[in-house]
Protein backbone atom coordinates (compact mmCIF):
# COMPACT_ATOMS: atom_id res chain seq x y z
CA UNK A 1 0.00 0.00 0.00
CA UNK A 2 2.73 2.68 1.12
CA UNK A 3 4.49 1.66 -2.20
CA UNK A 4 1.68 2.45 -4.62
CA UNK A 5 1.11 5.82 -2.45
CA UNK A 6 5.09 6.88 -3.37
CA UNK A 7 4.95 5.64 -6.45
CA UNK A 8 0.96 7.79 -7.04
CA UNK A 9 2.75 10.71 -5.52
CA UNK A 10 6.08 10.61 -7.72
CA UNK A 11 3.85 10.34 -10.53
CA UNK A 12 1.70 13.27 -9.68
CA UNK A 13 5.23 15.85 -8.69
CA UNK A 14 6.57 14.54 -11.34
CA UNK A 15 3.67 15.36 -13.63
CA UNK A 16 3.44 18.94 -11.96
CA UNK A 17 7.54 19.00 -12.62
CA UNK A 18 7.23 18.71 -16.12
CA UNK A 19 3.83 20.98 -16.53
CA UNK A 20 6.05 23.33 -15.38
CA UNK A 21 8.98 22.47 -17.27
CA UNK A 22 7.00 22.46 -20.44
CA UNK A 23 4.94 25.70 -20.02
CA UNK A 24 8.08 27.47 -18.63
CA UNK A 25 9.68 26.45 -21.96
CA UNK A 26 6.81 27.59 -23.93
CA UNK A 27 7.27 30.49 -22.41
CA UNK A 28 10.90 31.00 -22.97
CA UNK A 29 10.43 29.58 -26.80
CA UNK A 30 8.06 32.45 -27.12
CA UNK A 31 10.27 34.66 -25.21
CA UNK A 32 13.08 34.02 -27.67
CA UNK A 33 10.85 34.58 -30.53
CA UNK A 34 9.51 37.78 -29.58
CA UNK A 35 13.42 39.12 -28.57
CA UNK A 36 14.28 37.84 -32.25
CA UNK A 37 11.46 39.54 -34.01
CA UNK A 38 12.00 42.82 -32.23
CA UNK A 39 15.44 42.27 -33.25
CA UNK A 40 15.02 42.02 -36.78
CA UNK A 41 12.43 44.84 -36.49
CA UNK A 42 14.06 47.10 -35.12
CA UNK A 43 17.29 46.70 -37.39
CA UNK A 44 14.92 46.47 -40.58
CA UNK A 45 13.79 50.03 -39.34
CA UNK A 46 17.58 51.45 -38.88
CA UNK A 47 18.05 49.74 -42.30
CA UNK A 48 15.18 51.12 -43.73
CA UNK A 49 15.80 54.86 -42.16
CA UNK A 50 19.49 54.70 -42.62
CA UNK A 51 19.25 54.26 -46.51
CA UNK A 52 16.29 57.28 -47.05
CA UNK A 53 18.80 59.18 -44.94
CA UNK A 54 21.95 58.61 -47.25
CA UNK A 55 20.26 60.11 -49.92
CA UNK A 56 18.27 62.90 -48.33
CA UNK A 57 21.97 64.38 -47.14
CA UNK A 58 22.46 64.57 -50.74
CA UNK A 59 19.79 66.62 -51.80
CA UNK A 60 21.48 69.17 -54.22
CA UNK A 61 24.64 68.05 -54.56
CA UNK A 62 26.98 69.02 -56.98
CA UNK A 63 23.56 70.39 -58.59
CA UNK A 64 23.09 74.20 -59.54
CA UNK A 65 19.30 75.26 -58.81
CA UNK A 66 16.65 73.96 -56.85
CA UNK A 67 17.04 70.08 -57.28
CA UNK A 68 13.97 68.93 -55.74
CA UNK A 69 11.54 67.85 -58.90
CA UNK A 70 8.96 66.45 -56.87
CA UNK A 71 7.44 66.75 -53.08
CA UNK A 72 4.65 64.77 -52.14
CA UNK A 73 3.69 62.97 -48.42
CA UNK A 74 4.68 59.58 -50.23
CA UNK A 75 6.99 60.72 -52.95
CA UNK A 76 10.09 62.19 -52.82
CA UNK A 77 12.49 63.02 -56.95
CA UNK A 78 15.09 65.39 -56.31
CA UNK A 79 18.32 65.82 -58.18
CA UNK A 80 22.03 64.86 -56.55
CA UNK A 81 25.00 64.09 -58.16
CA UNK A 82 26.05 61.11 -56.33
CA UNK A 83 28.62 59.41 -58.64
CA UNK A 84 30.32 62.95 -58.76
CA UNK A 85 30.55 62.53 -62.44
CA UNK A 86 28.87 65.83 -63.51
CA UNK A 87 25.69 64.30 -64.24
CA UNK A 88 22.54 65.10 -61.83
CA UNK A 89 21.17 61.94 -60.98
CA UNK A 90 17.53 61.80 -60.22
CA UNK A 91 16.27 59.86 -57.42
CA UNK A 92 13.32 58.90 -56.16
CA UNK A 93 11.37 57.54 -53.55
CA UNK A 94 7.77 56.39 -53.47
CA UNK A 95 5.70 54.31 -51.86
CA UNK A 96 3.94 51.26 -53.26
CA UNK A 97 0.89 49.86 -53.24
CA UNK A 98 -0.33 47.45 -50.54
CA UNK A 99 -2.10 45.42 -52.83
CA UNK A 100 1.09 44.20 -54.96
CA UNK A 101 1.91 41.36 -52.32
CA UNK A 102 4.94 39.89 -54.18
CA UNK A 103 6.62 43.03 -53.03
CA UNK A 104 5.56 42.43 -49.26
CA UNK A 105 5.68 39.71 -47.01
CA UNK A 106 2.80 40.48 -44.87
CA UNK A 107 -0.74 41.69 -45.83
CA UNK A 108 -0.47 45.15 -44.19
CA UNK A 109 3.18 45.76 -45.28
CA UNK A 110 3.59 48.44 -47.94
CA UNK A 111 6.49 48.48 -49.87
CA UNK A 112 8.89 51.56 -50.57
CA UNK A 113 10.76 51.96 -53.63
CA UNK A 114 14.08 53.54 -54.80
CA UNK A 115 14.58 54.10 -58.18
CA UNK A 116 17.59 55.90 -59.49
CA UNK A 117 17.78 57.30 -62.55
CA UNK A 118 15.85 54.99 -65.05
CA UNK A 119 16.94 51.55 -63.24
CA UNK A 120 14.24 49.32 -62.12
CA UNK A 121 12.45 50.33 -58.92
CA UNK A 122 13.74 48.55 -55.76
CA UNK A 123 11.72 47.81 -52.61
CA UNK A 124 14.01 48.84 -50.08
CA UNK A 125 11.58 48.00 -46.87
CA UNK A 126 10.64 45.20 -44.78
CA UNK A 127 7.71 45.17 -42.65
CA UNK A 128 6.68 48.62 -43.74
CA UNK A 129 3.05 49.70 -42.72
CA UNK A 130 3.14 53.64 -42.63
CA UNK A 131 5.36 55.91 -44.33
CA UNK A 132 5.44 59.61 -45.12
CA UNK A 133 7.30 62.57 -45.55
CA UNK A 134 7.16 65.96 -44.43
CA UNK A 135 9.43 69.25 -45.70
CA UNK A 136 10.09 72.61 -43.81
CA UNK A 137 10.70 75.85 -45.18
CA UNK A 138 13.14 78.69 -44.29
CA UNK A 139 10.82 79.73 -42.07
CA UNK A 140 10.61 76.75 -40.15
CA UNK A 141 7.14 76.06 -40.99
CA UNK A 142 5.62 72.55 -42.32
CA UNK A 143 4.59 73.46 -45.81
CA UNK A 144 1.36 71.82 -47.39
CA UNK A 145 1.45 69.36 -49.29
CA UNK A 146 -0.98 71.19 -52.10
CA UNK A 147 1.59 74.15 -52.37
CA UNK A 148 4.55 71.84 -52.92
CA UNK A 149 3.32 71.31 -56.73
CA UNK A 150 4.64 74.88 -57.56
CA UNK A 151 8.66 74.73 -58.33
CA UNK A 152 8.58 78.07 -56.36
CA UNK A 153 7.61 76.72 -52.77
CA UNK A 154 9.54 73.33 -53.41
CA UNK A 155 12.44 75.81 -53.89
CA UNK A 156 11.54 77.03 -50.45
CA UNK A 157 12.27 73.49 -49.15
CA UNK A 158 15.38 73.84 -46.32
CA UNK A 159 14.21 70.03 -44.49
CA UNK A 160 12.86 66.96 -45.33
CA UNK A 161 11.34 64.85 -43.01
CA UNK A 162 9.81 60.97 -43.01
CA UNK A 163 8.13 58.61 -40.38
CA UNK A 164 8.37 55.52 -40.66
CA UNK A 165 6.40 52.53 -38.55
CA UNK A 166 7.70 49.33 -39.00
CA UNK A 167 6.17 45.72 -37.34
CA UNK A 168 7.41 42.23 -37.45
CA UNK A 169 6.77 40.40 -40.70
CA UNK A 170 5.88 37.49 -39.10
CA UNK A 171 3.95 38.02 -36.10
CA UNK A 172 2.12 34.74 -35.12
CA UNK A 173 -0.27 35.12 -32.67
CA UNK A 174 2.07 37.00 -30.43
CA UNK A 175 1.70 41.29 -29.52
CA UNK A 176 4.43 43.04 -31.05
CA UNK A 177 4.75 46.85 -30.93
CA UNK A 178 5.40 48.64 -33.64
CA UNK A 179 8.99 50.23 -34.13
CA UNK A 180 8.09 54.52 -34.98
CA UNK A 181 10.93 56.37 -36.57
CA UNK A 182 10.91 60.48 -37.05
CA UNK A 183 13.82 62.22 -38.85
CA UNK A 184 14.28 65.44 -39.70
CA UNK A 185 16.95 65.76 -42.30
CA UNK A 186 18.94 69.37 -43.32
CA UNK A 187 20.40 68.77 -46.70
CA UNK A 188 23.84 71.04 -46.50
CA UNK A 189 23.15 71.42 -50.30
CA UNK A 190 20.04 73.02 -50.24
CA UNK A 191 20.00 77.14 -49.79
CA UNK A 192 23.50 77.02 -50.26
CA UNK A 193 26.06 79.21 -52.17
CA UNK A 194 24.02 78.40 -55.79
CA UNK A 195 20.66 78.00 -54.65
CA UNK A 196 20.23 81.57 -53.15
CA UNK B 1 9.73 5.96 -13.14
CA UNK B 2 12.68 7.97 -11.14
CA UNK B 3 14.76 7.62 -14.24
CA UNK B 4 11.97 9.44 -16.68
CA UNK B 5 11.17 12.09 -14.33
CA UNK B 6 14.89 12.67 -14.02
CA UNK B 7 15.24 12.83 -17.92
CA UNK B 8 12.44 15.00 -18.06
CA UNK B 9 13.93 17.92 -15.84
CA UNK B 10 17.39 17.30 -17.17
CA UNK B 11 16.28 17.64 -20.47
CA UNK B 12 13.61 20.65 -19.05
CA UNK B 13 16.47 22.11 -17.85
CA UNK B 14 19.40 21.53 -20.94
CA UNK B 15 15.84 23.44 -23.32
CA UNK B 16 16.14 25.99 -20.74
CA UNK B 17 19.61 26.60 -20.67
CA UNK B 18 19.67 26.53 -24.74
CA UNK B 19 16.23 29.42 -24.87
CA UNK B 20 18.10 31.61 -21.53
CA UNK B 21 21.37 31.81 -24.28
CA UNK B 22 20.06 32.47 -27.41
CA UNK B 23 17.52 35.17 -25.12
CA UNK B 24 20.86 36.15 -24.03
CA UNK B 25 22.16 36.57 -27.29
CA UNK B 26 19.83 38.29 -28.78
CA UNK B 27 19.98 40.61 -25.83
CA UNK B 28 23.22 41.44 -26.79
CA UNK B 29 22.72 41.79 -30.34
CA UNK B 30 19.86 43.97 -30.01
CA UNK B 31 21.99 45.85 -27.77
CA UNK B 32 25.03 46.14 -29.80
CA UNK B 33 22.71 47.45 -32.45
CA UNK B 34 21.45 50.48 -30.20
CA UNK B 35 25.31 50.81 -29.90
CA UNK B 36 26.22 50.68 -33.22
CA UNK B 37 23.49 52.77 -34.36
CA UNK B 38 24.52 55.44 -30.94
CA UNK B 39 28.06 55.43 -32.79
CA UNK B 40 27.09 55.82 -35.99
CA UNK B 41 25.50 59.09 -35.08
CA UNK B 42 28.10 60.46 -33.32
CA UNK B 43 30.75 59.59 -35.86
CA UNK B 44 28.47 61.51 -38.45
CA UNK B 45 28.32 64.60 -36.26
CA UNK B 46 31.77 64.60 -35.40
CA UNK B 47 32.72 64.26 -38.73
CA UNK B 48 29.80 67.61 -39.67
CA UNK B 49 31.58 69.30 -36.79
CA UNK B 50 35.24 68.95 -37.72
CA UNK B 51 34.09 70.01 -41.11
CA UNK B 52 32.99 73.13 -40.01
CA UNK B 53 36.50 73.30 -38.23
CA UNK B 54 38.49 73.04 -41.22
CA UNK B 55 36.21 75.30 -43.48
CA UNK B 56 36.68 77.95 -41.00
CA UNK B 57 40.75 77.80 -41.22
CA UNK B 58 40.22 77.32 -45.23
CA UNK B 59 38.52 80.91 -44.62
CA UNK B 60 41.57 82.25 -42.88
CA UNK B 61 43.62 81.01 -45.22
CA UNK B 62 42.68 80.45 -48.66
CA UNK B 63 45.74 78.68 -50.00
CA UNK B 64 45.69 76.27 -46.66
CA UNK B 65 46.19 72.78 -48.18
CA UNK B 66 46.70 69.57 -46.96
CA UNK B 67 47.66 66.73 -48.96
CA UNK B 68 47.53 63.67 -46.94
CA UNK B 69 45.77 62.58 -43.90
CA UNK B 70 46.38 64.75 -40.62
CA UNK B 71 44.72 63.96 -37.41
CA UNK B 72 42.69 66.22 -36.01
CA UNK B 73 43.19 67.23 -31.81
CA UNK B 74 40.55 65.67 -29.84
CA UNK B 75 40.56 68.88 -27.81
CA UNK B 76 39.02 70.27 -30.65
CA UNK B 77 36.55 67.63 -31.78
CA UNK B 78 35.43 66.63 -28.03
CA UNK B 79 37.47 63.58 -26.16
CA UNK B 80 34.15 62.62 -24.38
CA UNK B 81 33.32 60.49 -28.12
CA UNK B 82 36.85 58.97 -27.87
CA UNK B 83 36.62 60.18 -31.75
CA UNK B 84 39.54 60.08 -33.98
CA UNK B 85 39.06 62.74 -36.82
CA UNK B 86 41.66 63.04 -39.85
CA UNK B 87 40.85 65.48 -42.65
CA UNK B 88 42.83 66.44 -46.10
CA UNK B 89 42.43 69.64 -48.08
CA UNK B 90 43.41 69.46 -51.87
CA UNK B 91 42.63 70.60 -55.27
CA UNK B 92 40.14 69.21 -57.59
CA UNK B 93 38.01 70.06 -60.58
CA UNK B 94 34.19 69.48 -60.23
CA UNK B 95 31.34 70.00 -63.10
CA UNK B 96 28.55 71.41 -62.09
CA UNK B 97 26.05 72.46 -64.18
CA UNK B 98 27.63 71.95 -67.27
CA UNK B 99 30.63 73.86 -66.25
CA UNK B 100 33.86 72.78 -65.15
CA UNK B 101 34.83 74.44 -61.95
CA UNK B 102 38.32 74.92 -60.12
CA UNK B 103 37.76 73.77 -56.19
CA UNK B 104 39.22 73.01 -53.02
CA UNK B 105 37.93 69.52 -52.21
CA UNK B 106 37.86 68.83 -48.08
CA UNK B 107 37.42 65.35 -46.60
CA UNK B 108 37.01 64.38 -43.28
CA UNK B 109 36.83 60.88 -41.53
CA UNK B 110 36.00 60.18 -38.32
CA UNK B 111 35.98 57.39 -36.11
CA UNK B 112 33.78 56.46 -33.22
CA UNK B 113 33.93 52.72 -31.32
CA UNK B 114 33.72 50.66 -34.73
CA UNK B 115 31.75 52.77 -36.82
CA UNK B 116 33.20 55.44 -39.60
CA UNK B 117 31.91 58.26 -41.12
CA UNK B 118 32.94 60.54 -44.03
CA UNK B 119 31.72 64.38 -44.69
CA UNK B 120 33.49 65.54 -47.96
CA UNK B 121 33.03 69.28 -49.60
CA UNK B 122 33.90 70.69 -52.31
CA UNK B 123 34.54 74.38 -52.36
CA UNK B 124 34.56 76.92 -55.23
CA UNK B 125 38.25 78.04 -55.49
CA UNK B 126 36.87 81.22 -56.52
CA UNK B 127 35.66 83.19 -53.27
CA UNK B 128 33.47 85.87 -54.97
CA UNK B 129 30.06 86.61 -53.64
CA UNK B 130 26.74 88.62 -54.75
CA UNK B 131 27.04 91.76 -53.65
CA UNK B 132 24.46 93.13 -50.74
CA UNK B 133 23.01 95.75 -52.46
CA UNK B 134 22.61 94.23 -55.83
CA UNK B 135 18.83 93.55 -54.74
CA UNK B 136 17.80 93.15 -59.03
CA UNK B 137 19.37 92.88 -62.57
CA UNK B 138 19.26 97.01 -62.47
CA UNK B 139 19.24 98.11 -59.11
CA UNK B 140 19.25 101.89 -58.64
CA UNK B 141 18.53 104.81 -56.31
CA UNK B 142 17.70 107.36 -59.10
CA UNK B 143 14.64 107.07 -61.93
CA UNK B 144 15.12 104.02 -64.36
CA UNK B 145 11.86 104.61 -66.26
CA UNK B 146 13.96 106.12 -69.04
CA UNK B 147 17.27 104.26 -68.68
CA UNK B 148 15.80 101.01 -69.12
CA UNK B 149 14.22 102.19 -72.71
CA UNK B 150 13.30 99.11 -74.12
CA UNK B 151 15.68 96.14 -73.60
CA UNK B 152 15.11 92.91 -72.18
CA UNK B 153 15.68 92.65 -68.71
CA UNK B 154 16.02 89.16 -66.76
CA UNK B 155 16.03 88.99 -62.95
CA UNK B 156 16.25 85.53 -63.27
CA UNK B 157 19.04 83.50 -62.67
CA UNK B 158 21.29 82.72 -65.32
CA UNK B 159 24.78 80.70 -65.62
CA UNK B 160 28.07 82.31 -67.17
CA UNK B 161 26.36 81.33 -70.81
CA UNK B 162 23.45 83.11 -70.19
CA UNK B 163 21.49 79.35 -69.82
CA UNK B 164 18.72 79.74 -66.83
CA UNK B 165 18.42 78.38 -63.48
CA UNK B 166 15.16 77.88 -61.77
CA UNK B 167 13.55 80.07 -58.99
CA UNK B 168 17.16 81.37 -57.95
CA UNK B 169 17.01 84.82 -59.12
CA UNK B 170 16.20 88.49 -57.91
CA UNK B 171 13.88 91.22 -58.87
CA UNK B 172 14.14 92.32 -62.45
CA UNK B 173 14.17 96.17 -61.44
CA UNK B 174 15.01 97.87 -58.19
CA UNK B 175 15.08 101.85 -57.45
CA UNK B 176 14.13 104.10 -54.68
CA UNK B 177 11.65 105.64 -56.54
CA UNK B 178 8.76 104.50 -58.13
CA UNK B 179 8.47 102.63 -61.68
CA UNK B 180 6.64 103.47 -64.80
CA UNK B 181 7.94 100.91 -68.21
CA UNK B 182 8.01 103.53 -70.50
CA UNK B 183 9.57 102.19 -73.00
CA UNK B 184 8.01 98.63 -72.98
CA UNK B 185 10.93 96.53 -72.07
CA UNK B 186 10.45 93.40 -71.52
CA UNK B 187 11.03 92.71 -67.74
CA UNK B 188 11.21 89.41 -65.66
CA UNK B 189 12.88 88.16 -62.50
CA UNK B 190 12.24 85.96 -59.33
CA UNK B 191 10.01 86.99 -56.81
CA UNK B 192 11.78 87.25 -52.89
CA UNK B 193 9.71 83.89 -52.54
CA UNK B 194 11.56 82.17 -55.32
CA UNK B 195 9.01 82.37 -58.09
CA UNK B 196 10.09 82.84 -61.44
CA UNK B 197 8.47 85.31 -63.82
CA UNK B 198 9.86 85.31 -67.65
CA UNK B 199 10.26 88.66 -69.21
CA UNK B 200 6.95 90.48 -70.47
CA UNK B 201 5.83 93.64 -71.40
CA UNK B 202 3.15 94.79 -69.38
CA UNK B 203 5.76 93.13 -66.69
CA UNK B 204 4.84 91.26 -63.22
CA UNK B 205 4.25 93.82 -60.35
CA UNK B 206 5.90 90.74 -58.36
CA UNK B 207 9.57 91.71 -59.69
CA UNK B 208 9.56 95.15 -59.72
CA UNK B 209 10.75 96.92 -56.45
CA UNK B 210 9.74 100.41 -56.27
CA UNK B 211 9.96 102.84 -53.29
CA UNK B 212 12.53 101.17 -51.41
CA UNK B 213 13.93 102.58 -48.23
CA UNK B 214 17.78 102.05 -47.83
CA UNK B 215 17.46 104.31 -44.39
CA UNK B 216 19.79 106.69 -46.20
CA UNK B 217 22.12 103.77 -47.01
CA UNK B 218 22.05 103.46 -50.51
CA UNK B 219 25.71 103.06 -51.38
CA UNK B 220 27.45 106.40 -53.30
CA UNK B 221 30.43 104.85 -53.97
CA UNK B 222 31.10 100.87 -55.87
CA UNK B 223 33.77 100.30 -52.72
CA UNK B 224 30.47 100.30 -50.69
CA UNK B 225 28.73 98.20 -53.11
CA UNK B 226 30.93 95.42 -52.86
CA UNK B 227 31.60 96.13 -48.60
CA UNK B 228 35.20 97.24 -49.14
CA UNK B 229 37.11 99.75 -47.54
CA UNK B 230 36.87 103.36 -49.36
CA UNK B 231 39.33 103.06 -52.14
CA UNK B 232 40.32 99.80 -52.28
CA UNK B 233 39.19 99.13 -56.23
CA UNK B 234 40.95 102.13 -57.20
CA UNK B 235 43.82 100.34 -55.98
CA UNK B 236 43.43 97.26 -57.29
CA UNK B 237 42.64 98.53 -60.55
CA UNK B 238 46.04 100.37 -60.37
CA UNK B 239 48.22 97.60 -59.11
CA UNK B 240 47.01 96.02 -62.54
CA UNK B 241 46.15 92.63 -60.67
CA UNK B 242 44.76 89.63 -62.42
CA UNK B 243 44.43 92.53 -65.55
CA UNK B 244 42.86 95.09 -63.81
CA UNK B 245 43.37 98.85 -64.98
CA UNK B 246 42.67 102.11 -63.67
CA UNK B 247 42.07 104.92 -66.47
CA UNK B 248 40.54 108.18 -66.70
CA UNK B 249 39.23 107.67 -70.44
CA UNK B 250 37.94 104.45 -71.94
CA UNK B 251 40.40 105.14 -74.99
CA UNK B 252 43.20 104.40 -72.66
CA UNK B 253 41.85 100.76 -71.86
CA UNK B 254 43.25 97.04 -73.81
CA UNK B 255 40.36 94.56 -74.14
CA UNK B 256 39.01 92.06 -73.14
CA UNK B 257 38.88 94.33 -70.01
CA UNK B 258 39.58 91.42 -66.89
CA UNK B 259 39.65 92.25 -63.30
CA UNK B 260 38.75 95.38 -61.52
CA UNK B 261 38.22 98.23 -64.60
CA UNK B 262 38.17 101.34 -63.11
CA UNK B 263 37.15 104.47 -65.30
CA UNK B 264 37.45 107.72 -63.60
CA UNK B 265 35.75 110.16 -65.97
CA UNK B 266 36.59 113.61 -64.42
CA UNK B 267 33.34 115.59 -63.29
CA UNK B 268 31.30 116.98 -66.05
CA UNK B 269 32.20 114.87 -68.58
CA UNK B 270 30.23 112.71 -71.04
CA UNK B 271 31.73 110.72 -73.39
CA UNK B 272 30.75 107.09 -75.34
CA UNK B 273 32.19 103.85 -74.34
CA UNK B 274 32.84 100.78 -76.74
CA UNK B 275 33.84 97.67 -75.60
CA UNK B 276 35.64 95.03 -77.43
CA UNK B 277 35.97 91.38 -77.16
CA UNK B 278 34.58 89.02 -74.52
CA UNK B 279 35.36 91.93 -71.49
CA UNK B 280 33.92 90.94 -67.99
CA UNK B 281 34.78 91.28 -64.30
CA UNK B 282 33.46 94.90 -62.39
CA UNK B 283 33.35 97.57 -64.60
CA UNK B 284 33.45 101.17 -62.30
CA UNK B 285 32.59 104.53 -63.95
CA UNK B 286 32.82 106.57 -61.35
CA UNK B 287 34.22 110.15 -60.08
CA UNK B 288 33.44 111.63 -56.18
CA UNK B 289 30.89 113.73 -57.85
CA UNK B 290 29.17 110.34 -58.47
CA UNK B 291 28.09 112.05 -61.74
CA UNK B 292 30.63 110.03 -64.59
CA UNK B 293 28.18 110.33 -67.07
CA UNK B 294 28.34 107.66 -70.15
CA UNK B 295 25.64 108.52 -72.68
CA UNK B 296 26.17 105.55 -74.93
CA UNK B 297 27.66 102.26 -74.41
CA UNK B 298 28.27 99.33 -76.85
CA UNK B 299 30.18 96.43 -77.62
CA UNK B 300 32.21 96.24 -80.95
CA UNK B 301 32.18 92.63 -81.28
CA UNK B 302 28.64 92.10 -79.93
CA UNK B 303 29.86 90.16 -77.33
CA UNK B 304 28.05 90.34 -73.66
CA UNK B 305 30.08 91.78 -70.71
CA UNK B 306 30.08 89.09 -68.04
CA UNK B 307 30.38 90.55 -64.37
CA UNK B 308 29.21 93.90 -62.26
CA UNK B 309 29.00 96.93 -63.58
CA UNK B 310 28.63 100.03 -61.26
CA UNK B 311 28.07 103.27 -62.54
CA UNK B 312 27.27 106.34 -61.68
CA UNK B 313 24.97 107.66 -64.80
CA UNK B 314 24.80 105.02 -68.15
CA UNK B 315 22.11 105.55 -71.04
CA UNK B 316 22.15 104.01 -74.72
CA UNK B 317 22.66 100.79 -73.03
CA UNK B 318 23.67 98.86 -76.58
CA UNK B 319 25.45 96.34 -74.82
CA UNK B 320 24.33 92.81 -74.00
CA UNK B 321 25.16 92.33 -70.30
CA UNK B 322 25.29 88.83 -67.84
CA UNK B 323 25.47 89.78 -64.16
CA UNK B 324 23.82 92.73 -62.79
CA UNK B 325 23.96 96.98 -63.65
CA UNK B 326 23.97 98.88 -60.22
CA UNK B 327 23.65 103.10 -60.93
CA UNK B 328 24.64 104.92 -57.91
CA UNK B 329 23.45 108.35 -59.33
CA UNK B 330 19.85 109.73 -58.06
CA UNK B 331 19.89 111.96 -61.22
CA UNK B 332 19.60 109.35 -63.88
CA UNK B 333 17.67 110.13 -67.15
CA UNK B 334 14.60 111.73 -66.94
CA UNK B 335 14.05 113.26 -70.53
CA UNK B 336 15.44 111.14 -73.57
CA UNK B 337 14.62 108.48 -74.91
CA UNK B 338 16.28 105.36 -75.97
CA UNK B 339 14.25 103.01 -78.45
CA UNK B 340 17.56 101.23 -80.46
CA UNK B 341 18.25 98.52 -77.62
CA UNK B 342 15.42 96.30 -77.88
CA UNK B 343 17.49 93.21 -78.94
CA UNK B 344 20.23 94.18 -75.91
CA UNK B 345 19.74 91.81 -73.03
CA UNK B 346 20.35 91.90 -69.53
CA UNK B 347 20.42 88.37 -67.82
CA UNK B 348 21.01 88.21 -63.82
CA UNK B 349 23.75 85.55 -63.32
CA UNK B 350 25.06 84.98 -59.95
CA UNK B 351 27.96 82.96 -61.63
CA UNK B 352 29.46 85.89 -63.14
CA UNK B 353 29.10 88.12 -60.19
CA UNK B 354 31.07 85.12 -58.34
CA UNK B 355 33.43 85.36 -61.12
CA UNK B 356 33.41 89.19 -61.09
CA UNK B 357 34.15 89.38 -57.02
CA UNK B 358 36.59 86.66 -57.04
CA UNK B 359 39.53 89.28 -56.85
CA UNK B 360 37.96 91.39 -54.33
CA UNK B 361 36.95 89.00 -52.01
CA UNK B 362 40.09 88.23 -49.65
CA UNK B 363 40.00 92.16 -48.49
CA UNK B 364 36.28 91.14 -47.46
CA UNK B 365 36.15 90.33 -43.33
CA UNK B 366 33.90 88.26 -41.51
CA UNK B 367 33.73 85.47 -39.29
CA UNK B 368 33.45 81.75 -39.48
CA UNK B 369 33.45 80.09 -42.59
CA UNK B 370 29.49 81.18 -43.44
CA UNK B 371 29.76 83.46 -46.26
CA UNK B 372 33.32 83.41 -46.69
CA UNK B 373 33.71 79.73 -48.33
CA UNK B 374 31.66 78.98 -51.17
CA UNK B 375 30.23 75.75 -50.81
CA UNK B 376 29.46 73.94 -53.92
CA UNK B 377 28.39 70.33 -52.45
CA UNK B 378 28.77 68.92 -49.50
CA UNK B 379 28.49 64.92 -49.51
CA UNK B 380 27.78 62.62 -45.82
Amino acid sequence: MQTLIDISGSMIIGGVIILLVMSLSSMLTDTMYEKSQDLITQESAINLARIIEDDLYKVGFLVPGNPIITATAKEIRFLADINKNGIPDTIRYYLGDSSNGESTPGSKNRPLFRVLNNEAPLNVAIGLVDFSFTYIDTEGTVMDYGDLAQPEHRALIRMIGFDIVVEAVDKGELEFLPIVIQRRISPKNLGGWWHG
Amino acid sequence: MGKSSLIVVFGGVLVLYLVGFQINRTTVASFESSVGNYNQFNAQNVANQAMEIVLTELADSSELRVPSPQQMPGYLIGNILSAQVSYTITDATVTMGGLQIDAVKVEVESTVGSKQARVVVYADRRIGYIPEPVRAVFTANGPLDKTISNMFIDGRDHDINGNLIANNGVYGVSTSLSFVNVGGAKIGGTDPDGIDYPPTFPEDANIIEENFDWGGQFPTSPDVVLGLEEGTLKQIAQSGEGGSQYVTHPDALTYPLRGVTYVEIPEGSTLKFELRGDSGGILVIHNSAVNASVKEISSKDKLPFKGLIIADYLFHIHLDVIGSIMLLSPHLETEKTCSGNKDKKILFSKAALIDATDKVSDVVGGTGWRGRVPILGWYE
